[in-house]
């Protein structure tokens, strides 16, 4: 089932340059699907665009069957949660607790149902320790999953990630991804959109688009992707180390049978 | 003359009840020319450990020898300690936030004027650096809040390079950054040390470690656990310092394990682990 | 931080506990009574030094340390001398018994005393106010202020976006007092020097610290009102509440008690009740009396207080 649709799409800031340029595809139920490009490929702008906090000049988007318009956006905003890139910049409430409330105020969430809400979903992501602490005491990684729990709360059918690791350190990182993998396997039906240009974190997805001055340039599985390396080149993206390392042994003229791994490629090297 | 560190302590806050202990006795010493890597898990003293080259930290005891300078408490050295400045220039992590200049020459050239060079001149060293960090002409007269946060970054490098340091410490300098403005950056850095500039830099990443150092420190909980080439680090076991082994580290160590004859030190990345792999086989 | 108008300390007591609109009903009832007036100076210390002690016992049970509020009391000395100096040399008309001479100028006792008047209203105005924002946090107290300014939707003020800004702003102090550390110290690294120099050079180090700031903050603040909105956030329209205030049992205690003092001193001011000291008993060992008298109130008080509380 088609969630969210996205035909011609085209948006400029300033009317010169296309930031988004005719851009088309769908986000169905249940996929975990990854938009990278280089940083100034569009992508930010695109997220706000989805959520409705931006127009687009031309195109149009439709999600859960509505088009996206004034009337509409806050219907669809419901459904959809956003993940944005600074951990401090989304953290409204004085404490953890109040963070993930501010959500549910705003839903008219009934008072007495809060408490029971606000501790399910801190547990969700490990952050029930933490409740009463303020942001200035919690790192980077624990702020944005304080973000994803205030998210979550709200039961969307879509969340966006829009850079959501890029400000993070390697550990809050992990943190991060490790909530996105609970997510998935707690809700097979959410649908997961994840903007970056980290290579290691979009092949973990089911589809990757690749953007590239505002025209998707790609749209396909992983496996199928690589298989394409000039989309890369093209994008000044880095692949993955074990393509890397595949592609690079194919220059020096070593073909290798079995790449699923790393542990298979050391394996049929040393052989 | 090399950087060095006697037995450096430093604690925040120390007469407070929210005291907190940063570096605990760090005695090293750095080699001029050097391009050094320091990483470390947050909160293991980096960021402490470079302010103390600048004097903008005195350490709580011990002391710093830097170009002839002495960071330490009550020394005489501290009434100069703005022209170490002058010899030691920082870059710090979100260091695009430090503009502040109507325009972007003007705010690479308030760098120099703090020490007493004339407007002209300034702008001038100020035209240089802008193009060294890869800022177009065009550029030069526009504020810098109307630029991109990539390009933000290269003028804060290029208000830094116009003091001239002749030891340039990075924070961080490529987080949030895609492959290639990270690739840029840092080659910008292996170009300058080329011609004589000692550079220290802090990251998590340990592939600029193995790709652009010939030196590096690892920290960890406020000491220093390792000081060595980089090529040495491969067999050490990082994760023990709260560190992520990269994944060309792990490779190379287990085609080693099941006997390869690679040789680490021509390692650097990708690249050059295909071009060894492909120098065994044959 | 300064010590001036109390940081809020975390301790769980009596008054703590108290709801902070409570609370601020409290202080304006107490403020109200330090400042009644009354006909004698006998039924100025009596009365007066009763309520002192009072509030003195509130901040003692509140775990309030008493040094802390004269240490902001240091920065106001030299307005205190200011009014010393005042009053000994333009005494009140009906000034007649003189203390003692310097050279030609006469010191009236009625002079020393009014002085004395101010300078203790002063530090129970101050006392009041800590003994509220040490134990009240910031944010309660945002509550609480949007609570009273509630009436005022009727002429369509934003009373909920005001404390909405308040409480954010709250929310940010930390990370703004982190961020301008940060341009500091890569400004310091840039050779500005925020210490020393003549006053054009630290006027631009100011400068190169206020700008970025400020460009940060309108960065800061729109990246947050767009996460706000994309959460459903809308002032104008229906929001539930996720903390409430609720009034508890210790609330209708310090109410009554409060209102008690104000209205006791209220009547006893207007109907110009007098004690007169008995002509044998010098009027300073009455004072000393008095005064031994009202700290030993106060100490048996807090004592029972807080023995009643474990």
């Amino acid at each position: 089932m088609k969630l969210i649709e996205v035909t011609n799409l085209t948006f400029s800031y300033d009317k010169k340059v296309n930031v988004i340029d005719g851009v088309s595809f769908s986000v169905e139920s249940g996929k975990y699907i990854s938009i990278i490009g280089h940083n100034g490929s569009g992508k930010s702008t695109f997220a706000k665009l989805l959520i409705g906090l931006l127009e687009a000049q031309s195109g149009e988007i439709k999600a859960f069957g509505l088009d996206m318009n004034p009337q509409n956006v806050h219907e669809i905003r419901r459904k959809i949660g956003i993940v944005f890139q600074n951990p401090d910049n989304q953290f409204v409430g004085a404490t953890v607790r109040d963070d993930i409330a501010f959500g549910l105020e705003n839903r008219c969430v009934p008072h007495e149902k809060m408490d029971d809400i606000i501790n399910e979903f801190a547990k969700k992501v490990h952050m029930e320790e933490f409740l009463d602490k303020e942001p200035e005491n919690l790192s980077g990684g624990q702020k944005q999953r304080v973000a994803i729990a205030g998210v979550l709360a709200l039961s969307p059918e879509v969340v966006i990630f829009d850079e959501a690791t890029s400000m993070l350190d390697p550990r809050g990182k992990r943190e991060v991804r490790e909530c996105i993998k609970e997510m998935r396997k707690e809700n097979p039906n959410l649908s997961i959109l994840s903007i970056t240009h980290d290579l290691e974190e979009a092949f973990a997805s089911d589809e990757i688009i690749v953007l590239q001055e505002g025209k998707v340039v790609g749209h396909d599985k992983p496996e199928n992707l690589l298989e394409k390396p000039e989309i890369f080149e093209k994008t000044s993206l880095d692949l993955p180390f074990k393509n890397k390392l595949i592609k690079e042994l194919k220059d020096q003229g070593i073909s290798l049978k079995n790449t699923e791994s790393i542990e298979r490629i050391v394996e049929e090297l040393c052989r | 003359m090399p950087i060095r560190f006697n037995d450096v302590f430093y604690t925040y806050q120390a007469n407070s009840p929210f005291k907190s202990e940063a570096l605990k006795g760090v005695s090293l010493d750095i080699k001029d020319g050097s391009f050094t890597c320091i990483v470390g898990h947050t909160g293991s003293g980096k960021s402490t450990l470079i302010q103390q080259l600048n004097g903008l930290l005195i350490p709580t005891s011990g002391s710093v020898e830097v170009n002839g300078f002495t960071v330490q408490k009550k020394h005489k050295s501290l009434k100069n300690l703005h022209n170490l400045r002058k010899e030691v220039g920082i870059v710090f992590q979100f260091a695009r936030y430090q503009l502040f200049e109507e325009t972007i020459e003007a705010d690479v050239a308030f760098g120099p004027m703090n020490f007493g060079v004339k407007k002209e001149e300034a702008l001038e060293i100020a035209h240089k650096c802008l193009k060294t960090v890869g800022i177009d002409e065009s550029l030069f007269k526009r504020s810098p809040f109307e630029v991109s946060g990539g390009q933000r970054r290269r003028v804060a490098i290029a208000g830094i390079l116009a003091l001239q340091p002749k030891i340039l410490v990075l924070d961080e300098p490529t987080a949030g950054l895609d492959p290639r403005g990270a690739s840029e950056i840092l080659q910008l850095f292996k170009k300058l040390n080329d011609q004589g500039t000692t550079i220290i830099l802090v990251t998590h990443d340990i592939n600029i470690v193995y790709e652009y150092a010939n030196d590096v420190i690892v920290m960890n909980e406020g000491k220093i656990e390792l000081h060595l080439a980089p090529e040495e680090l491969f067999k050490e076991d990082v994760e023990k310092y709260s560190l992520e082994t990269p994944l060309i580290q792990k490779t190379v160590n287990a085609l080693l394990e099941k006997g390869m004859k690679i040789n680490p030190a021509k390692i650097k990345n990708v690249h050059d682990l295909a071009l060894e792999i492909a120098r065994v086989k044959k | 931080m300064t010590a001036i108008l109390g940081r809020y300390v975390n301790h769980d007591t009596f008054i703590h506990r108290m709801d902070p609109r409570n609370k601020f009903f409290c202080l304006v009832a107490l403020m109200v009574a330090v400042f009644i007036s009354y006909p004698t100076y006998e039924m100025t210390f009596i009365v007066g030094g009763a309520v002192a002690t009072f509030i003195v016992a509130l901040l003692l049970l509140a775990k309030v340390r008493i040094l802390d509020v004269f240490k902001s009391l240091r920065v106001l000395w030299f307005f205190v001398l200011l009014l010393m100096i005042i009053n000994v040399f333009a005494p009140p008309a009906n000034a007649v018994n003189i203390a003692f001479n310097i050279g030609k100028v006469h010191v009236y006792w009625e002079a020393i005393f009014q002085s004395l008047k101010i300078i203790l209203r002063l530090v129970l105005m101050i006392m009041l106010t800590t003994l509220l924002t040490a134990t009240t946090k910031p944010l309660d107290l945002t509550y609480a202020l949007e609570w009273y300014m509630a009436p005022l939707k009727v002429i369509r003020f934003p009373v909920h976006e005001v404390a909405m800004t308040i409480s954010i702003a709250l929310r940010f102090i930390p990370t703004l007092l982190d961020e301008t550390d940060r341009i500091m110290k890569a400004q310091s690294s840039r050779g500005v020097d925020f210490k020393h120099g003549k006053i054009s050079s630290r006027l631009k180090a100011i400068v190169s610290l206020i700008i970025p700031l400020f460009i940060s903050s309108f960065q800061r603040s729109e990246e947050l009102a767009d996460s706000m909105e994309a959460r459903g956030y809308d002032p104008k329209a229906k929001r539930t509440r996720y903390r409430m205030l609720k009034f508890g049992g210790g609330d209708i205690v310090g109410f009554l008690l409060c209102s008690v003092v104000l209205a006791g001193t209220i009547v006893i001011s207007s109907f110009k009740w007098v004690y007169t000291t008995p002509h044998f008993v010098p009027w300073w060992i009455l004072s000393l009396i008095l005064v031994f008298l009202y700290m030993l109130i106060t100490a048996l008080v807090t004592a029972v207080v807080r023995r009643h509380r474990k």
